[in-house]
């Protein structure tokens, strides 16, 4: 995938490996096996053989400390909320968070609500946001190609591709 | 009440109201649309009228479907609300219960149904936590679906949402 293509520049191997840890890294998004509420159903979908997240190299992982992206695919209440922030503590660096839907996002239909947590990026930082009440499969999976882009971003200036 | 209800008890649950006047001659029972019947109790009343309804030969509502709970903030008052029904057989024939007690809003205090029908535990500490009403001689009255320091009962029309503002979280 021509990783080192600048050989005269000085500072080229940095670069380069930055760039491969970056691919290394979009390519085997493994994402935590945690659902807490309908888009959890949505998310399982993508996740099984019609959709397959597999492409992706994402598969789920049921322990926090082995992954490396958070979907928080629905409703954050008060009580969920710290549990969401213990596991996203619990999860070991570099970690990602995709707000699937929205509640995640806002509240959603729930914004304002006694109970209701209005979005999730209120108490951990979100990196890519996909709405819908619930977001298809495909937002789901342009939300991780969304997310795959900016990994790749990461630590080094590549302009953002014009078709996404 | 609506046009559609029926004003007159139906024939199948007469000897149901027949057994409730039996021992409470001034109750008001009102029926209601899908077998039901209403009835209205003083919640000093309450705890002997349960008794009776569950262990009478020819009531026995021994199904507890539901206990919630009404904020009048108008009126000033509570109403707790009672959904009995009865398992069996002859279930249809007894219809279904509705048993509605007023209690003040200040002073929000009802006997608990938990020795008459255990399902009640976790339905009176619901609507505790919602609706702030305290169920005497419960025997573990906490929240159950907001967390235990939470202040005040959301379901109250007067509540207020302590809450402080959050910010959103940037890595």
């Amino acid at each position: 995938m021509g990783l080192i293509t600048h050989e005269a520049v000085p500072g080229v191997v940095t670069t380069s490996l930055r760039r491969l840890l970056n691919w290394s890294r979009k390519s085997s998004l493994w994402y935590m096996l945690f659902g807490i509420a309908c888009c959890a159903i949505e998310m399982m979908a993508t996740g099984a053989s019609r959709y397959d997240f597999d492409r992706f190299g994402m598969i789920f992982r049921a322990s926090p400390r082995q992954s490396d992206l958070m979907i928080v695919p629905g409703t954050v209440n008060e009580k969920m909320a710290d549990r969401v922030k213990v596991l996203y503590d619990q999860m070991a660096e570099p970690r990602w968070v995709l707000a699937m839907g929205g509640c995640a996002i806002n509240g959603g239909p729930y914004h304002g609500e006694y109970n209701i947590v209005d979005g999730v990026d209120k108490v951990i930082p979100v990196d890519v946001y996909v709405p819908g009440c619930p977001p298809r499969p495909e937002a789901l999976m342009h939300g991780v190609l969304l997310l795959q882009d900016k990994i790749m971003r990461e630590g080094i200036e590549i302009p953002a591709p014009a078709r996404r | 009440m609506s046009e559609h209800e029926a004003t007159t008890i139906p024939e199948h649950l007469q000897p149901v109201a027949a057994a409730l006047r039996d021992r409470y001659p001034d109750l008001s029972i009102t029926p209601k649309p899908g077998d039901w019947l209403e009835v209205k109790v003083e919640a000093d009343a309450s705890p002997e009228f349960f008794r009776y309804i569950k262990d009478t030969p020819g009531l026995g509502f021994d199904y507890l479907l539901d206990v919630t709970a009404v904020d009048y903030i108008n009126e000033g008052k509570l109403q707790v609300v009672y959904h009995l029904a009865r398992m069996g057989a002859d279930a249809r024939k007894r219809g279904k219960l509705v048993v509605k007690v007023d209690v003040p809003r200040d002073n929000a205090r009802v006997r608990t149904v938990v020795d008459i029908w255990p399902t009640a535990d976790f339905l009176e500490r619901e609507v505790y936590d919602m609706f702030g009403v305290v169920f005497e001689g419960h025997p573990d009255l906490r929240r159950i679906l907001m967390r235990e320091d939470w202040v005040g009962h959301p379901l109250r029309k007067d509540y207020v949402d302590h809450r402080p503002k959050r910010t959103r979280v940037t890595r």
